[in-house]
């Protein structure tokens, strides 16, 4: 009988940090780089991005 | 006089000093010149043999550091392949401030600057106004142009100083003396003599009134470590930093760049207004259009045949999998930036030990927080002042714009920190007048010394640490 109540222990524990685990997940900052059709668009901050690596201006920006 | 070490020293004399590089070397000329009795231990002889270098082999199990390749153990030290380039420290790398919770430089700049004159005789630079900016560097906000001297050609202590060091009546030089254990009188704050041993495996005691432990910056380490018989953990190690804090300066290729014509090479330094806004480190970047090849390292010949090939062929792109390289006409980005002294990136004891007895080392290089963040900030700030200034184009790599990606980091050979100076014991090995503290009459010589590493070349500045412990001892 105890066996059988640590297990349930064990599984409720695991799905409860499971959920812990993917609620974070979802909050986890993400790299600042978003995917566009010309490459990884990063902002840099100061009105400067990189497209794909490359430092640019705004108004450089094509 | 030049001995063998099968020839052993009997008599006791007024200073020892373990290792014959360039701090070595510098210090004992110093005293004897004073008129001390010298005896200078070398564990190496007037030549690279395996048999020596061998002791240098270490564990590495953090980022690599080649303590293999980049040190060499015969008379003179490392300096029989460097580079010489010399930088010196700046004021700022002297205002005290508190970095990973350990304080800076417990003396200020003006206490070694003294001595860059003698240093400078030393490495065979001129000594007038030495240190020439880079010519054509662009202005670039936050950013200056570097400075440097080099000795041309890079001066090899051991073949430059070997007459004077068979010559002088005041000292004796011993090849082939490994250092393997220092010794503690009852007091056990009073060295009594240290333990040699030659490659046949005969050790004796050598007796002085003072030692200077000139090993190198990671072998300074290792030998107060190994000196554990006496006092547990090693001599000096009361607050476990004896091999903590190892730095070297960091080199990572930032990124490549494109402009029009552009000068053969340019070089900045950081501002101190910058690095203190930002709160980072310093560093120097280096812009420069690859002109050849190169490689380095035993295999240098083989790889600049592949890699040369490759570039020919065009096919570099597809063998950057196996060695990562640049070809002749690419802009490259290069840094020596400044690493903080960090607790845990450290040297240790192996259990494994080498022919003479002596534990190994464990070399555990890590970068800390700031240390990224000392790398992304300039990298990114250096790329806008070009956008801004109109110069050029810079490429960032992706683990600059990207925190989650690791930063590839390759040495400068320059190994630094591992028995530190400070105020107080607690914060380091040696204090201010590099004493070993809780002793009366053991003292450090060398780049391992140094509480925060600057943005400098270590030779030079050791050599002036090296004079100024010199007039410390024999006034």
């Amino acid at each position: 009988m105890n066996e059988i109540s640590t297990k349930i222990g064990v599984n409720r524990r695991r799905f409860i940090m499971g959920g812990i685990a993917f609620l974070a997940a979802l909050h986890l900052p993400k790299p600042a780089g978003v995917q566009t059709q010309t490459g990884k668009l990063y902002s840099l901050g100061d009105g400067y991005f990189a497209v794909n690596g490359w430092v640019v201006k705004k108004e450089d920006l094509a | 006089m030049l001995h063998e070490f099968l020839d052993k020293p009997e008599k006791k004399y007024d200073f020892c000093v373990c290792g014959a590089g360039a701090a070595g070397i510098t210090l004992a000329i110093k005293l004897a010149q004073k008129g001390a009795h010298v005896v200078l231990l070398e564990g190496g002889g007037l030549e690279y043999s395996q048999q020596s270098q061998e002791i240098y082999k270490y564990k590495s199990v953090g980022m690599p550091g080649w303590l293999e390749l980049t040190r060499l153990r015969y008379l003179g030290g490392t300096t029989n392949h460097w580079t010489g380039r010399s930088r010196p420290f700046a004021i700022s790398d002297f205002n005290a401030k508190t970095i990973n919770g350990l304080p800076g430089w417990p003396i200020r700049k003006k206490e070694i600057d003294v001595y860059l004159d003698e240093a400078l005789a030393i490495l065979d630079i001129r000594t007038n106004n030495p240190f020439v900016p880079i010519e054509n560097n662009p202005e670039l906000k936050n950013f200056h142009p570097a400075i440097r001297a080099f000795s041309d050609p890079p001066t090899r202590f051991g073949k430059k100083y070997l007459d004077h060091l068979t010559k002088s009546k005041n000292i004796d030089l011993f090849l082939n003396a490994n250092v393997v254990d220092i010794r503690l009188a009852e007091n056990l704050e009073t060295v009594s003599g240290v333990t040699a041993k030659n490659y046949g495996g005969t050790a004796t005691e050598v007796r002085a009134g003072n030692y200077i432990v000139c090993m190198g910056g990671v072998e300074n380490a290792r030998i107060l470590l190994n000196s554990d018989s006496q006092i547990k953990g090693g001599i000096g190690n009361h607050a476990s930093l004896v091999g903590a804090c190892y730095m070297d300066h960091l080199n990572v290729p930032m990124g490549e760049f494109v402009m029009d014509n552009p000068p053969k090479r340019m070089e900045f330094y950081t501002s101190d207004e910058f690095v203190n806004e930002k709160n980072i480190g310093k560093s120097n970047v280096t812009f420069r259009v690859v002109q050849k090849v190169t490689a380095y390292g035993r295999t240098k010949k083989i790889k600049e045949f592949f890699q040369k090939l490759s570039c020919d062929m065009g096919i570099e792109d597809k063998v950057q999998f196996l060695v990562e390289f640049n070809c002749p006409g690419e802009g490259v980005i290069s840094t020596l930036c400044e690493q903080s002294p960090d607790i845990l990136s450290r040297v240790y004891l192996d259990e494994e030990r080498d022919p003479l007895g002596m534990r190994r080392i464990v070399h555990d290089w890590r970068l800390n927080a700031r240390d990224k963040r000392t790398i992304r900030t300039i990298a990114v700030d250096i790329a806008k002042q070009f956008a801004e200034a109109g110069l050029g184009r810079v490429q960032l790599s992706d683990f600059i714009l990207n925190d989650s990606l690791d930063i590839p980091v390759t040495h400068h050979s320059h190994h630094m920190g591992t028995t530190r100076m400070a105020e107080r014991p607690e914060h380091g090995v040696v204090d201010r007048n590099c004493r070993v503290f809780n002793t009366k009459n053991l003292y450090i010589g060398g780049s391992s010394i140094f509480a925060t590493a600057g943005i400098v070349n270590p030779t030079m500045p050791l050599i002036q640490f090296a004079l100024r412990l010199a007039d410390h001892l024999a006034p």
